[in-house]
């Protein structure tokens, strides 16, 4: 056996006294779970305990003078330190594991599905943010012993939690938030791969005040996307596919022509300035005390209609699906637009538009308040079954 | 063939306030070395630097006849280390040491732990913090002792131990090098055990080598001359190492040689202790 993989057995053998320690992880999956947390939550929260835990071994090891049995057994100092990476990514794989088993038994009991691109997304954020604290705190460890790394060490939990929030106020970091949840094989990929990254680059000890910044912007911007997918439902969040009403939420429309149709779609408070332009057009009141907004296209739109929304909270967070129809017309041509009058109650849509797009697949977008001021952008917005908005 | 398991060839180290010079000493196979000096002279920095846990800045290191660097983990398969305290974790058992320390070695045998266990008295169940200070010493050794090792290392084993528990540990050495194949590398400034088991004495002081070779030669090389104030000339005063004044009169260590030119003066036989003061006293032999 070569000498790294005896320093993680030893590490783990260490750790066995630490084991009622993973019993509170069992506890706030299950915990999480009843909450109905996403599996991502659940493994990131998962991968923050580990990372939290995993400085038990520094402890153990100043304290009991490991440094010394190192030193007398047959391996290297290169074997010390990789043998502990190896250990504490190993003590991640485990627990990781564990959360996806509980998650799974959560998923089972509530009809929930849990499919393989959930679970993907779980590691890769999750071992991204494990890999930015542990990349971060192993080497101050080794460094300086676990006394005096101790303060340093709650650096990067401290600043992934300030920083998490720093996009709510940065538009630029809230767009390339957005970016990465309309594209989960990127945010996969990229957790994935930045993770890998900064674990090696730890390993070799390159650990410049630089690199430590960047792989704390990187863990907060995953995160970020990593969790909104299950937060609650804003102008940002990820929301899975509005289905059609004769379609089941798992459904979703094929992602190809999705953008071109939202693309086609125009959403504003229905001014004179802007009605004006128009000779007619198509008006439904839902409600006489109600925004008047207007809809219109920029190419002819087929079996088009004003539908409610209803929503769906047994699948991957929160989901729509097409209700009744209010108003419908065969077709909604770029000349004559739709006004209508209609109260939304909150930032939970409850009406939305329904037609047929250009491939004969009916789809259905759900109308948002974006509960900011117009100067700062559209007070309304469509939302499709991609999460794609506009 | 190897003549000797520890060779060191000028070896140095340098710290801000302290410095190993150019230490060279040579330890035989199937005998005790003792490691002697007194706090603070370089004993525990030789030990690291044997065992690769600090890097020198000059010379080399040869254990077994290969490099302690460039062999490390071949080495350390066959070096069995003790310190003065205890290295395992507190809340492992005596078992559980087995467990963890037998993934490091290849010729681990249970059997011979079982067998130290039995003959130490080791509670298999008792956890190593609970364990006395002798205890632990003997758990360290039983461990050395199952994977065979050839070279032992022990870092002032015996300070804080009982002189019963010395002494059984000096017997378990003694038993241990009797087939002519072990050795042990024996660091302590209690020189009283050395006078016991050692064969061979290496004193260093202040980072440098004050001597190193037979015990024998060592304490036949040295007397401790005493003498009424008036007695002591300004010759004897140049001929002895580490002065000692009082009121009732002087005491000093002198080389045998020289001390044959004094016979009407007390000479005792000076104790590795005697030595070891006098030399930090006064200087080194010449």
């Amino acid at each position: 056996m070569t000498g790294f993989l005896r320093i993680a057995r030893l590490d783990f053998f260490t750790m066995k006294s630490q084991l009622a320690a993973y019993l509170s992880l069992v506890l706030i999956v299950l915990m999480f779970g009843f909450m109905g947390s996403s599996v991502t939550l659940l493994c990131i929260t998962g991968a923050w305990f580990v990372a939290l835990i995993s400085s038990n071994i520094f402890a153990i090891q100043e304290k009991n003078n490991l440094d010394r049995l190192y030193s007398s057994v047959s391996v290297g100092l290169k074997d010390i330190v990789l043998g502990r990476y190896v250990s504490v990514f190993l003590n991640y794989l485990i627990s990781f594991l564990g959360v996806i088993i509980l998650y799974s038994g959560f998923a089972f009991f509530q009809h929930k599905a849990l499919e393989l691109p959930d679970i993907l997304l779980g590691f890769s954020i999750s071992f991204l943010v494990f890999s930015a604290i542990t990349g971060i705190q192993m080497p101050l460890y080794f460094k300086m012993g676990y006394t005096k790394a101790k303060v340093w060490s709650m650096v990067p939990f401290i600043a992934v939690m300030a920083l998490v929030t720093i996009p709510s106020f940065v538009p630029v970091l809230s767009e390339f938030a957005g970016y990465l949840l309309s594209n989960q094989l990127v945010l996969i990929a990229g957790g994935m791969v930045a993770g890998c990254f900064i674990q090696i680059l730890s390993y070799r000890k390159r650990m410049k005040r630089r690199f430590c910044v960047l792989a704390i912007i990187l863990v907060m911007m995953l995160s970020v996307g990593g969790c909104k997918d299950t937060a609650e439902p804003d102008h940002s969040d990820t929301l899975p596919p509005v289905s059609a009403p004769s379609e089941t939420t798992s459904s979703p429309a094929s992602p190809e022509y999705g953008e071109s149709a939202l693309e086609n779609f125009h959403l504003a408070p229905a001014t004179e300035e802007l009605l004006n332009k128009y000779d007619s057009f198509h008006e439904y009141i839902n409600d006489e005390d109600g925004a008047r907004l207007v809809i219109w296209t920029d190419a002819a739109i087929k079996d088009f209609a004003f539908i409610t929304v209803n929503h769906d909270g047994t699948g991957h967070g929160l989901s729509f699906l097409a209700g009744d129809a209010l108003f419908s017309v065969d077709e909604l041509s770029p000349e004559k637009p739709f006004v209508v009058k209609l109260l939304i109650p909150g930032s939970t849509p409850a009406y939305g538009i329904s037609f047929v797009d250009e491939n004969g697949v009916e789809r259905c977008f759900s109308i948002n308040l974006s509960g900011r001021g117009p100067e700062e952008a559209p007070p309304y917005y469509l939302l499709d079954e991609n999460g794609n908005s506009k | 063939m190897i003549d000797h398991y520890l060779d060191l060839r000028n070896v140095s180290k340098s710290f801000s306030a302290f410095k190993l010079r150019d230490l060279s000493f040579s330890l035989p196979k199937g005998y005790i070395m003792g490691f002697v000096g007194p706090n603070g002279a370089g004993k525990t920095t030789t030990i690291q630097l044997i065992l690769n846990m600090l890097e020198k800045d000059a010379g080399q290191i040869l254990v077994f006849g290969s490099d302690n660097i460039k062999s490390e983990n071949a080495v350390k398969q066959d070096i069995g280390v003790v310190f003065d305290s205890v290295f395992y974790v507190d809340s492992w058992t005596v078992k559980d040491t087995e467990k963890a320390i037998s993934i490091f070695y290849d010729n681990w045998n249970h059997d011979v732990f079982s067998e130290m266990v039995r003959r130490f008295d080791l509670p298999p169940r008792k956890r190593v913090g609970e364990l006395s200070r002798g205890m632990q010493m003997k758990l360290m050794l039983a461990c050395a002792f199952s994977h065979n090792a050839k070279l032992l290392i022990l870092d002032e084993p015996t300070s804080g131990l009982d002189p019963v528990t010395r002494s059984e540990f000096l017997e378990i050495l003694q038993e241990y090098i009797k087939d002519g194949e072990r050795s042990v590398l024996f660091s302590t400034h209690i020189t009283t055990d050395l006078e016991r088991v050692a064969d061979y004495i290496t004193l260093i002081n202040q980072g440098e080598l004050i001597y190193t070779g037979s015990m024998e030669d060592l304490s036949g090389g040295y007397r401790l001359i005493k003498g009424r104030t008036q007695d002591l000339t300004v010759e004897l005063e140049k001929n002895i190492i580490g002065l000692r004044k009082t009121d009732m009169g002087f005491e000093g260590l002198i080389g045998t040689k020289e001390a044959a030119q004094y016979k009407n003066y007390i000479l005792d036989r000076a104790t590795i202790d005697d030595i070891m003061i006098g030399i930090s006293k006064g200087g080194k032999k010449k």
